[in-house]
């Protein structure tokens, strides 16, 4: 055990902890823009996945890992635009929509990826791509210990630390940010005021499929140099979970994203034990049920209790 | 014309529209991707019916969709969105399997034997499906997230199960020893493997559709997922409703799981989620949740899975197409808006109609 208690072993979890979150808290920041204009986001996953492939395909295209950057918000963006059009447009059910999206991603990747470059499982052999570079931050990075955990990250990493500011910036303090919550506590009473529901939803939509986009490109251009099939494993369901976790509030749902990250971070780290490897890797998943249901017991006792003082008080 | 009868009419021109849409996009898809467009449609529309082996492939196939689409129309006749049949259908052959081999020194004849396989398939079904099920009643934890974190999950158990209590040495790849030959379900027409597993399948076809149409239970399930409040003031139980459906989808997902393991396989061998349970969705809303139909659906999706893998085959086109037509085709049809337009025209020209010729008489 002594392993475990060093110094190094600390600083390099908490790094992989940021590392692991960092998809997380983008999928949770897209999952509240979503979640405040009063839907349910559920195809994150299939953003990600969309925008991953575009990424990596277009940066070994273009040999530039930017350009790739670039063109990746194409396939987070149709993926919003598929959605808004089948949910909002010709009004399918938004769960079954979310569903049916998600498995469109998760077999037209494995479609687009083995016509581009004749491999159903991975981009890696076929395809030279490019990762985005990681940054050290001057100043930061000479302090010891917090030097090592925070500093020499992934550059979208930190953009994921400033996205959690941004859409709290966009959620409270603008016209639009206003818009997508009076449509998503009251869609009657903003639509008698003359807000469009389907516009609001439909940009909250475009909102969210950006965010995923850097969510999707992280995870094929910087957590890993390749893309492989349904390579998102479930972490978009996981930061709709964060965002559920703390009821839409972007700075819990961040928090709730780190805690996941974790959880993530701890199934890395278990590898090297004796643990058999299946339920090291079941980790994440069961973490993010068991958090969902705790945190949803909570919500429904303050719910009751809020109720048992409004009759007392009557 | 009635208003209602073109409605339910139209329902069907819908239905139809979307599916032909669907092999529009697939054949387009071919055209452009494949070298040799013409025989590469032909191999996908034809192809499936050239020899007897192919067909039988086909009603094979079919046999694990009716299960697992069974196991949706429960869920969404009451509206419930538990995915966890995809899980589900995997855990249920792992753990038939290991149940199969442990109880095989009792000699069990073969219609006892099967018969207990495919019930401790359906009864892990509903084990399984009660989480989310529980979860969503009791404190409104939403069942897509849970039953999708479920399906990794089990997926990993499955995992852990088949290397550690079953796994035959003596084989190069991940698979189970030989199940017993009088636990298999024997086949049932000669020159294909068509098993008797369908016999089984048309049963449960039945079952579902008098337990959806012809009971209590099952018309409050209805109730439920066509309007919440409305069963609340009826005096529905709902929270009996929605555990129910979610308890019946699950066992048919697990009864599935043990019928295709044991119909089609002599070992257990399955590495990864097998997709029945998202191809079981396509079938059920193909079906309109109506389980008399979902047979039919079932066999239509299995006319494209071999299609594809023909095409796959042939003309090295990945079969995956077939998930996004598959996608497309459960948007289409649970789009309300889809089509109304038209809809709407025909019904107002038909009031128009009636309206004129009454004022004439």
């Amino acid at each position: 055990m002594n392993a475990y208690m060093t110094l190094e072993f600390w600083e390099s979890f908490l790094y992989t902890v940021i590392r692991l979150s960092t998809p997380l808290i983008f999928a949770a920041m897209a999952a509240v823009i979503s979640k405040k204009a009063g839907i349910l986001n559920m195809a994150l996953e299939s953003m990600m996945l969309a925008s991953a492939l575009v990424g990596v395909v277009t940066s070994g295209y273009t040999d530039s890992a930017w350009l790739g950057f670039l063109f990746a918000f194409s396939g987070g963006l149709l993926m919003s635009f598929i959605i808004s059009y089948v949910v909002l447009v010709i009004k399918a059910d938004l769960y079954l929509t979310c569903i049916a999206i998600n498995l469109l991603a998760s077999g037209g990747t494995v479609f687009a990826m083995y016509l581009i470059c004749g491999d159903k499982a991975t981009t890696a052999t076929a395809f030279k791509s490019y990762a985005l570079p990681k940054v050290d931050i001057p100043i930061l990075q000479d302090i010891p210990v917090l030097g090592n955990i925070l500093s020499g990250h992934h550059i979208l990493t930190y953009a994921s630390f400033l996205s959690v500011f941004l859409v709290t910036f966009i959620i409270f303090k603008t016209r639009l940010g206003l818009r997508i919550r009076a449509v998503g506590e009251n869609p009657q009473a903003a639509a008698s005021v003359g807000i469009s529901v389907n516009r609001i939803q439909f940009i909250s939509f475009v909102i969210s499929g950006v965010i995923s986009t850097f969510a999707g490109v992280y995870m094929s251009m910087g957590y890993v140099t390749w893309f492989s099939r349904d390579m998102i494993a479930g972490r978009g369901y996981i930061g709709l979970s964060a965002m559920n976790v703390a009821n839409g509030s972007p700075l819990g749902s961040f928090f709730a994203s780190i805690i996941f990250g974790a959880s993530d971070a701890l199934a890395n780290t278990l590898q090297i034990t004796k643990i058999p490897v299946e339920f090291i890797l079941m980790i994440p998943y069961f973490t993010t049920a068991v958090v969902l249901t705790i945190t949803s017991i909570a919500k429904q006792e303050r719910a009751r209790k809020e109720q048992q003082l409004r009759a007392s008080q009557q | 014309m009635k208003t209602r009868t073109i409605e339910s009419g139209f329902e069907v021109v819908r239905i139809l529209t979307s599916i032909l849409l669907a092999f529009g996009l697939a054949l387009i898809a071919l055209i452009f991707v494949s070298e040799d467009p013409v025989s590469a449609i032909q191999e996908f529309l034809i192809g499936p019916f050239r020899t007897l082996r192919r067909i039988g492939n086909m009603v094979e196939l079919a046999i694990p969709f009716t299960f697992t689409g069974l196991g949706i129309c429960f869920m969404y006749s009451a509206n419930q969105f538990n995915v966890a049949g995809e899980g589900i259908f995997y855990i249920s052959g792992c753990l038939t399997a290991l149940v199969c081999l442990n109880i095989s020194s009792l000699q069990l004849p073969p219609v006892l034997y099967i018969t207990v396989l495919v019930l401790v398939g359906g009864l892990i079904g509903i084990a399984f499906a009660s989480i989310p099920a529980l979860l969503k009643v009791k404190w409104g934890v939403n069942e897509v997230v849970i039953s999708i974190m479920l399906n990794s999950i089990l997926m990993y158990l499955g995992k852990y199960i088949l290397i550690n209590f079953m796994r035959d040495p003596e084989i190069a790849y991940n698979a189970s020893y030989k199940l017993p030959q009088s636990a298999l379900i024997p086949d049932m027409i000669p020159g294909t493997r068509i098993h008797w597993g369908l016999v089984i399948a048309i049963a449960f076809v039945l079952l579902t559709a008098l337990i959806i149409y012809r009971t209590p239970l099952g018309y409050s399930m209805r109730l439920v997922g066509k309007n919440q409040q409305f069963a609340r003031y009826s005096g529905v139980n709902i929270t009996f409703a929605i555990i129910s459906a979610q308890l019946l989808g699950g066992f048919m997902a697990g009864v599935g799981g043990s019928v295709e393991l044991l119909g089609m396989y002599e070992r257990f061998q399955w590495t990864n989620l097998t997709q029945h349970g998202f191809d079981g969705m396509l079938v059920a809303i193909l079906a309109k949740t109506n389980p008399l139909l979902v047979p039919f659906t079932a066999l239509l999706l299995a006319y494209l899975r071999i299609g594809a893998d023909l095409v796959n085959m042939t003309a090295d086109i990945p079969a995956e197409f077939i998930t996004v037509i598959q996608a497309i085709v459960i948007m289409l049809v649970a789009a309300e808006m889809f089509l109304v337009d038209i809809k709407n025209k025909i019904i107002y020209s038909a009031a128009k109609r009636k309206l004129r010729k009454e004022e004439s008489e």
